[in-house]
């Protein structure tokens, strides 16, 4: 699959999950990993972004029977820029779509 | 880069690989990778395989420089920009290695090749860039190893000259951009495919080439014919009302244009036969006009084709079409 299609909609990936239920690095490097290949080092540097533009916020648990674990919670800003993200993804994927279909059509003709 | 295989080489090499890429806060970063150490250990892994589905070390601090943004100005450095550390020594060598670049999720070996397959350009010995950028004789001295190690580079010859620091980040950028610059527009006369395509040429066109004329001689001939008649009789059919011309009638000789006896019902059938075959020509002419398109279409196709074969690109570019 083209890597910066990936490259740029994991981002939107990751927003999405953190909004649903808060997650742990781990945590969430695995549930991508379902639904997608990605090299899992490369979730922690795009983690860090969205921490420093405010999208989310992470806070440490520790426990008893494990080591500590640090969750990641998204922010308003962050719950602002999913939903900014995710009309561009409809949008762009319904432009797709629409060029896909319409490339059928201009071939019959041509 | 060699493989890491556990965690204290894992952590060491990161460490040291954002020191090279000069991202400050790493603390946080090695804790983040602790973390998660821990927890993949908790699921039954081993350090090998964590390290594995990690990925390359360098790509990962690659992208906390991407990342990166500079507290003074809120905005990211471009990649010259990011200045390698030099004092920074690597853990280990890439003896043998060539940097991996680009892409995250990509086949670094997939990638490589590709970089290697891009064609060299006139300023890929990075004379200009040295130019621009070498201001210091620390950046130049990089600049000239950066040269030297460039040029073996695009020899395919890895020899192992990436021992110093910082090198392999600016072969990296260096590379990506030389590869950015690839078209496929370039041309490139390919003899195997001038072959190739004459050979079908020959296979074809022997039949091809008078088919082609049938068509053509067909679409002009049906138009003009009926055209042709169908103006005829009509005409005739209009004139024979006027009594123009000998007809011959009641014994005598009278002149008429074109040999109609004069008489309304013939003139009517001669028109409505005539305006039938007029229609039926404009109908031919509108066919025609649509199937010689069609024929230009196919022959550009060829063209291009043709094209494709011999010099690696197509000759005649589609225009977008007006929406």
């Amino acid at each position: 699959m083209n890597s910066q299609l990936k490259r740029g909609t994991l981002e939107l990936c990751v927003l999405s999950i953190v909004n649903r239920n808060d997650c742990y690095g781990y945590e969430l490097v695995n549930q991508i990993s379902e639904c997608m290949h990605i090299t899992e080092g490369t979730i922690y540097p795009l983690l860090k972004r969205l921490k420093d533009s405010g999208s989310i916020s992470s806070y440490i648990v520790e426990s008893q029977e494990g080591p500590p674990r640090k969750y990641y919670s998204i922010t308003e800003l962050g719950r602002a820029e999913k939903a900014n993200q995710e009309k561009e993804w409809y949008v762009f994927i319904k432009n797709v779509d629409k060029l896909l279909l319409g490339e059928v059509k201009a071939d019959e003709n041509s | 880069m060699k493989t890491v295989r556990t965690k204290i080489e894992f952590m060491a090499a990161l460490e040291n690989e954002l020191k090279i890429f000069g991202v400050s806060d790493r603390s946080e970063i090695i804790s983040d990778f602790t973390l998660h150490f821990s927890a993949s250990a908790g699921e039954g892994l081993s350090e090998a395989e964590i390290c594995e589905k990690l990925g390359d070390v360098s790509e990962i601090a690659r992208q906390y420089a991407d990342d990166y943004v500079i507290p003074e100005t809120g905005e990211s450095p471009t990649p010259e920009l990011i200045f390698p550390d030099p004092t920074a020594t690597y853990v280990d060598s890439n003896a043998g290695k060539s940097p991996l670049v680009l892409d995250d999720f990509g086949d670094a070996k997939e990638i490589e090749e590709l970089i290697k397959a891009a064609p060299v350009y006139p300023d890929a010995e990075n004379k200009s860039w040295q130019s621009e950028t070498a201001s210091s004789p620390q950046e130049q001295n990089i600049g000239s190893q950066n040269n030297q190690n460039n040029q073996s580079y695009q020899s395919h010859q890895s020899t192992g000259n990436y021992e110093k620091s910082g090198i392999n980040l600016q072969d990296v950028f260096n590379n990506f951009k030389n590869s950015a610059n690839f078209n496929n527009y370039s041309a490139n006369f390919n003899v195997g495919g001038l072959i190739g395509a004459l050979c079908v040429d020959l296979f074809v066109f022997s039949w091809a080439i008078p088919a082609l004329f049938g068509v053509v001689i067909g679409l002009l001939s049906i138009p003009i014919a009926l055209i042709g008649s169908g103006l005829g009789i009509s005409i005739d059919g209009i004139f024979s009302f006027f009594n123009v011309g000998p007809i011959f009638s009641g014994g005598n000789w009278n002149w008429s244009l074109f040999g109609f006896a004069g008489n309304t019902v013939n003139g009517l059938a001669g028109i409505f036969l005539g305006v039938i075959m007029l229609c039926l020509g404009a109908l031919s002419v509108m066919l025609g006009i649509k199937l010689v398109k069609l024929c230009i279409n196919v022959v550009k196709g060829i063209i291009n084709w043709h094209g494709k074969m011999i010099i690696g690109r197509p000759v005649i570019q589609k225009k977008p079409k007006k929406v």
